[in-house]
């Protein structure tokens, strides 16, 4: 036989235990949200200012401020040279030849030394 | 006193003129430097590179650094010209008959022997030199499959280049003049006069033919004309220059363009641009600068940014036609 007195301890000792797993699942739940607010504040900075996150662990303090920041390696073509940007003239333009050549001046009939002389025309 | 050297090659001929004692030399290192740009570059021959690139069907293939630098030249050529000098029009040349060495059909006429063509003929822009992709780091090519190449507007003038270059050097520094084919190219000092020059339509016809003597004393001098290299194709007569933009030969207007540059590479690219271009070709001709002489096909001719006036055959276009 249980007295009142056994049932209101024992009523008493179960409204505790309620009360302390209230305060354990509360303290679990602020932790849990905390990293969750912790991991969506570092997604978003790491958004907004990419290349900014927090050096490597093992890394020494000061190499946070003494490498210089990574930079974007690009290949790019060698420097064209003048020739290459576009069509060039030359250095000294052609020129009417000061005489006529012996070759025209002398009848046809009459061989005379060919001038060493090129011909530009349609191939 | 200089003296000349003549041999044929590439389908044409070569002509060397430097000082006597050195002409050996010279025309030596003008034969190996043409024979190198053949086996690289040619579309006749089928140990070419260009034929194994063709035959790659798009793959990526590496090339020796002489076709290399000559699709460079010919997409460089392509890019300055808007595409108006493009190397990719080899099927256009095809379907229109030239599908071999020009010299290999030609008759009394000067009309290649054609015994026959595809049944129904291209006609279009052609693929456009988009289609080669060059990555010098690798020196490997890859051209898009059904692509066929014809660097011959290019080709030919870079050989001058370098074999005029090389000549000078293989003889100590020696002048050199070289004309392949009617493409000029002079390495070394000048003679004290300039090299003498005669320009005509056809480099065949020699220094008797009507047109224009001239003296240069540096960088290169190249000639395109309509006149030449034309054949029957199917009851029409047609010629060689092409304007890729409708895959069929240019009819511009000039018949023959001469143009003066710092490289025969850069005369060529304009030459023969000019012939394409049409009327638009005398501004821009004259706003890079390029001494040009261009003859209309009623055999007129227009002297522009330099290139002299006198002792021309041919009758001045009147001022009043000079394209604007």
């Amino acid at each position: 036989m249980h007295s009142d007195s056994d049932v209101r301890r024992n009523a008493g000792r179960v409204r505790r235990d309620a009360l302390l797993a209230r305060v354990t699942r509360t303290r679990w739940l602020t932790v849990a949200g905390a990293g969750a607010l912790t991991a969506a504040l570092a997604a978003l900075a790491g958004a907004v200012a990419p290349g900014r996150s927090s050096a490597k662990s093992g890394q020494p303090a000061t190499a946070k401020t003494a490498a210089p920041r990574p930079t974007l390696t690009v290949s790019m073509p060698p420097a064209a040279d003048g020739a290459q940007l576009g069509l060039q003239p030359p250095g000294s333009a052609p020129q009417a030849p000061p005489t006529t050549p012996a070759s025209q001046a002398q009848p046809q009939s009459q061989p005379a030394p060919a001038p060493a002389a090129a011909v530009s025309g349609g191939s | 006193m200089s003296q000349t050297a003549t041999f044929p090659a590439l389908g044409s001929t070569v002509v060397v003129v430097s000082a006597e004692e050195v002409l050996p030399e010279a025309s030596a290192a003008v034969a190996l430097v043409i024979e190198e740009i053949d086996l690289a570059c040619s579309r006749f021959r089928e140990d070419s590179e260009l034929m194994a690139l063709g035959a790659a069907a798009g793959r990526a293939t590496r090339v020796s650094p002489m076709l290399l630098d000559a699709l460079q030249v010919a997409v460089r050529a392509a890019v300055l010209t808007d595409g108006d000098v493009d190397p990719s029009l080899g099927a256009a040349l095809v379907d229109l008959g030239y599908d071999r060495d020009f010299a290999e059909g030609l008759d009394d006429d000067g009309r290649v022997q054609r015994s026959g063509g595809r049944a129904v003929p291209r006609v279009g822009a052609v693929p456009g030199w988009q289609s080669i992709r060059i990555d010098p780091a690798s020196c490997t090519v890859s051209v898009a499959r059904g692509v066929q190449l014809d660097l011959g507007a290019t080709a030919k003038a870079l050989a001058a280049d370098r074999a005029a270059a090389a000549a000078s050097a293989a003889t100590g520094g020696e002048g050199v003049l070289v004309a392949l084919g009617g493409d000029i190219a002079a390495g070394g000092p000048a003679p004290s006069g300039g090299w003498r020059v005669r320009v005509t339509d056809d480099h065949r016809a020699g220094i008797d033919a009507p047109g224009q003597w001239i003296t240069v004393r540096d960088g290169g001098l190249a000639t395109s004309s309509t006149t030449v290299r034309r054949w029957q194709h199917r009851g029409e007569q047609v010629h060689h220059l092409l304007d890729p933009g409708s895959g069929r030969p240019a009819d511009g207007g000039w018949r023959t363009v001469s143009v003066a540059a710092s490289s025969c590479v850069d005369a060529n690219i304009a030459s023969t641009a000019a012939i394409v271009r049409g009327r638009r070709a005398p501004r821009w001709l004259m706003s890079l600068g390029l001494p040009s002489r261009l003859v209309n096909d009623s055999g007129q001719v227009l002297h522009l940014a330099g290139w002299p006036s006198a002792g021309d055959d041919l009758e001045s276009v009147p001022r009043a036609e000079v394209p604007a």
